[in-house]
């Protein structure tokens, strides 16, 4: 037993090892590319800051406050350094990063939790419908809406639900994220039912292949015979063996999501660190678009990580291959 | 219960009768008489970048500094009459040298404290020191307190000009020694001489003001506070004014203002004039027969009418004609059409037919609409030309490296003075173009100096002169400003420089 105990917990310090292995790379490639790609784009920080009517020399004065002035590659030792201490740097306004992300990462938050829980609620019980009533009309509807979702463009759903639901009923704000319990449950509805529609066509298609591949296995079959039915058939016999390729599959949308909270927090105006990821690359804000995509990139990675744990639990089989 | 709501409804048409019959409708009596109470919300299209108004360069700040900051001086939303603020009065000695202001005693700061003398002072320091517009104020040479309530401009040079700038928010009254807090601290939370003070922000999200209990003018403002929102997407200020979650929408794109409905928007001519620079430096251009043929070629008048949504003149000057002592020139027909001259010109330039490019921020405003609009009147004339769409970042850095040919192009004027423009002209390079400055840098500087207003229009005149001779800044149109305004919100009038005092404003029952 106790040589069992010492491998399973070698076993994990390996994995886990290997997951911020996973991460630092990662982050260590985005930041490059992401620095890279700020240099390469057109204008100036400290002109975009200051404005057309500012002389060379206040330009000169700011670029050399930012450290703009000196070389790339001392420009980029410079920020890895102070990101290995944990210091995200000022904004080009002055304004410290990690206050920036403060203030706007609980929004982020809860749009990435509501929008995960709304596509999960509505993927599960639409697979489910479709794969019970395979073929029959129930199911061409579903997979038809399904289809029809796959193609709409995120901004779109959600202009269409603001227009047609928001506006005449005034049930849901338009915009933004309210600040007590009860606002911010109404105000997350619309933002979250959007994302969902646009992640959960996928996961639909995916579930429901895996459900009708399961549902006529052999295994259920036999579970049938021995008198097992409902929740003890649908839980442990079905769902169990027919979830591994959806959570997958959700965990790398949800990693995608991290990427596609920038169109929702446009589309709804929510002030979150995906709308603070276009302004600030609007204005060549270099600290504060690094800091968001490292966030974003640790939230992907971890994503697939915790995706990657719960098929290994819902499958052994998986973690020994 | 019917009882009563018939006779409700009985002696509101006998109010109705006897309201009519004196002349005052009921509904016009209540809509009329200003009420104190209620919170104005007001979509700003971009985020404020600084409380600071020396280092702050987007127009989102000054929106909201107008509200904040007091003033020597006010002035009236069309620009053109200026009224007393923070000062009651003011005189000029009689070589012009000297310009007195007194202040008013209910001038006060928003803790309670007098503005003397001394905050001016101080304040001057700032507007002249290290600040993004120092040069609004180079013809003050020092400032003098003989007293607490008298404060003395030296003038190096009479500069009429000077009092229009000092009703801008730019000119804000701070107290002396930033009232005891560090530049950093005060500049997180300004205390302040306007109608609001901040009472809560969260960085390019919201500014929430309230009420000065210690404004200047008694009784004012009538509203409890302002609550700022960013809403950078038109779409979204679009829908969160039909949502009535604005009431006020700053700068509506004139492409997106039919949408607001046909009562709802606002609109005045404004400072901002829609140009197409053509490069004078370097290429085929670089021949001012040829900018001339582009000029001739473009019919002005089917432009405005078609290209802006009616929301536009025809631009007859390049300093915008609603700023104080702008003047165009007498030759200056800019509005000319002749196709055939222009033919003849592209032909004795010896123009080969070389593709021209002419670009547009595809990101903002009516410019790349009247850029297309203006590329089959310029082919018609022989030329050829490409359009391209560049986003404003892209476009902004071009122009500073003079990588363009011809580019259409919207300018403000900041503020109430020809000075401000001609400053920014001389800044740009003429406005990228390459074109030479010497009549503007010229201008800039009989204005400055000028001791009457006919001297400065005088200066207007010739520089606008040079300007046409030149032809590398071409005005195609003064636009309008909109403003979307919902039918509770009273006693709002456009105004000409993109900034207003809302201490009139009240919101209706």
């Amino acid at each position: 037993m106790g040589f069992k105990a010492g491998n399973r917990s070698d076993h994990l310090a390996w994995r886990l090892g290997g997951w911020l292995a996973q991460l630092a790379f990662s982050i260590l490639i985005l930041v490059l590319i992401v620095f890279v790609l700020t240099q390469v784009a057109p204008g100036d920080a400290a002109r975009l800051r200051l404005g057309p009517r500012a002389s060379q020399e206040e330009v000169d004065v700011l670029r050399k406050q930012l450290g703009l002035d000196q070389n790339i590659l001392v420009q980029f030792g410079s920020y890895v350094g102070r990101l290995a201490r944990a210091d995200l740097g000022t904004s080009i306004n002055g304004e410290p990063v990690s206050e920036v992300i403060r203030q706007r990462i609980d929004k982020t938050w809860w749009l990435l939790v509501g929008t995960s829980v709304f596509s999960l609620a509505l993927s599960f019980p639409l697979a489910w419908l479709s794969a019970y009533y395979r073929d029959r009309a129930i199911d061409h509807v579903i997979r038809f809406a399904v289809l029809v979702a796959l193609f709409m463009p995120v901004f779109w759903i959600g202009f269409l639900l603001i227009r047609f639901l928001a506006l005449p009923t005034g049930w849901f704000p338009v915009a933004g994220l309210g600040s007590s319990p009860m606002e911010l449950l109404r105000s997350l509805v619309l933002p979250c039912l959007t994302g969902a529609i646009a992640m959960a066509p996928i996961l639909v298609r995916s579930l429901r292949s895996s459900l009708i591949e399961v549902i006529s296995a052999d295994y259920v079959t036999v579970a049938r015979s021995l008198g097992i039915r409902g929740s003890a058939l649908l839980f442990r016999h079905i769902l169990r063996n027919a979830l591994g390729p959806t959570i997958a599959l959700f965990s790398l949308n949800v990693g995608y999501l991290f990427f596609g909270i920038v169109i929702l927090e446009t589309t709804f105006a929510i002030h979150g660190l995906g709308s603070q990821l276009v302004t600030a690359s609007i204005k060549k804000d270099v600290n504060v678009v690094q800091a968001i995509t490292i966030i974003f990139a640790a939230g992907v990675v971890l994503a697939n990580s915790c995706g990657d744990l719960v098929v290994r639990w819902l499958d052994p089989r998986q973690g020994s291959r | 219960m019917a009882v009563t709501a018939l006779r409700r409804h009985f002696i509101g048409l006998a109010m109705l009768c006897s309201s009519v019959l004196a002349g005052t409708p009921v509904w016009a009596e209540e809509a009329d008489i200003p009420r104190q109470g209620g919170t104005l919300h007001i979509a700003l299209t971009n985020e404020t970048d600084s409380w600071n108004p020396q280092k702050a360069v987007q127009t989102a700040s000054y929106q909201v500094f107008t509200q904040v900051y007091g003033t020597l001086l006010r002035t009236s939303p069309d620009g053109r009459d200026l009224g007393p603020g923070l000062a009651q009065s003011y005189s000029y000695d009689e070589s012009k040298s000297h310009l007195t202001f007194k202040l008013s005693p209910k001038a006060t700061f928003s803790n309670g404290t007098a503005v003397t003398s001394a905050d001016v002072k101080f304040s001057y320091s700032l507007w002249a020191g290290d600040s993004l517009y120092a040069q609004y104020y180079s013809s003050i040479k020092s400032v003098e307190t003989p007293d607490p309530s008298t404060v003395v401009f030296i003038l190096s040079a009479p500069d009429v000009t000077l009092l229009n700038i000092l009703a801008s928010a730019n000119a804000a009254i701070v107290p002396k020694d930033f009232g005891g807090l560090s530049a950093a601290d005060f500049w997180q939370r300004p205390i302040s001489a306007g109608p609001f003070v901040i009472d809560a922000e969260s960085k390019g999200q919201t500014i929430s003001l309230k009420r000065n209990p210690h404004y200047y003018e008694p009784g004012l403002p009538y509203l409890d506070g302002i609550e700022y929102l960013v809403v950078p997407d038109e779409n979204q200020r679009l829908l969160q004014y039909q949502n009535g979650d604005i009431d006020i929408v700053n700068s509506v794109d004139v492409g997106a203002a039919a949408q607001y409905g046909p009562d709802a928007t606002v609109s005045a001519l404004s400072a901002t004039v829609n140009f197409l620079l053509i490069q004078a430096g370097s290429g085929p251009l670089a021949d001012v027969r040829l900018r001339k043929a582009a000029t001739l070629a473009i019919k002005h008048a089917d432009l405005v009418a078609g290209g802006y949504s009616g929301q536009a003149q025809q631009a007859v000057s390049v300093i915008p004609q609603v700023v104080t002592g702008a003047r165009t020139c007498g030759e200056c027909d800019w509005g000319r059409t002749d196709l055939d001259e222009a033919k003849r010109l592209v032909a004795e330039a010896g123009y080969k037919g070389q593709p021209l490019s002419l670009a547009a921020p595809s990101d903002a405003g009516p410019e790349l609409l009247a850029a297309q609009a203006i590329k089959p009147m310029l082919e018609a004339a022989g030329f050829s030309i490409n359009i391209e769409a560049a986003p404003s970042l892209v476009l902004a850095d071009r122009l500073e490296k003079g990588d363009f040919q011809m580019v259409v192009l919207n300018v403000s004027s900041q503020a109430n003075t020809p000075s401000d423009m001609l400053g920014f002209i001389v800044s740009t390079g003429y406005l990228y173009t390459r074109a030479d400055t010497a009549k503007a840098v010229a201008a800039l500087q009989a204005i400055q100096s000028a001791d009457d207003r006919g001297k400065v229009e005088a200066a207007s005149m010739a520089f606008e002169a040079d300007a046409y001779a030149t032809h590398s800044t071409v005005p195609l149109a003064a636009l309008n400003d909109i403003y979307a305004v919902s039918a509770r919100v009273r006693g709002f009038q456009a105004p000409v420089f993109a900034t207003y005092v809302a201490d009139r404003l009240w919101i209706s029952q």
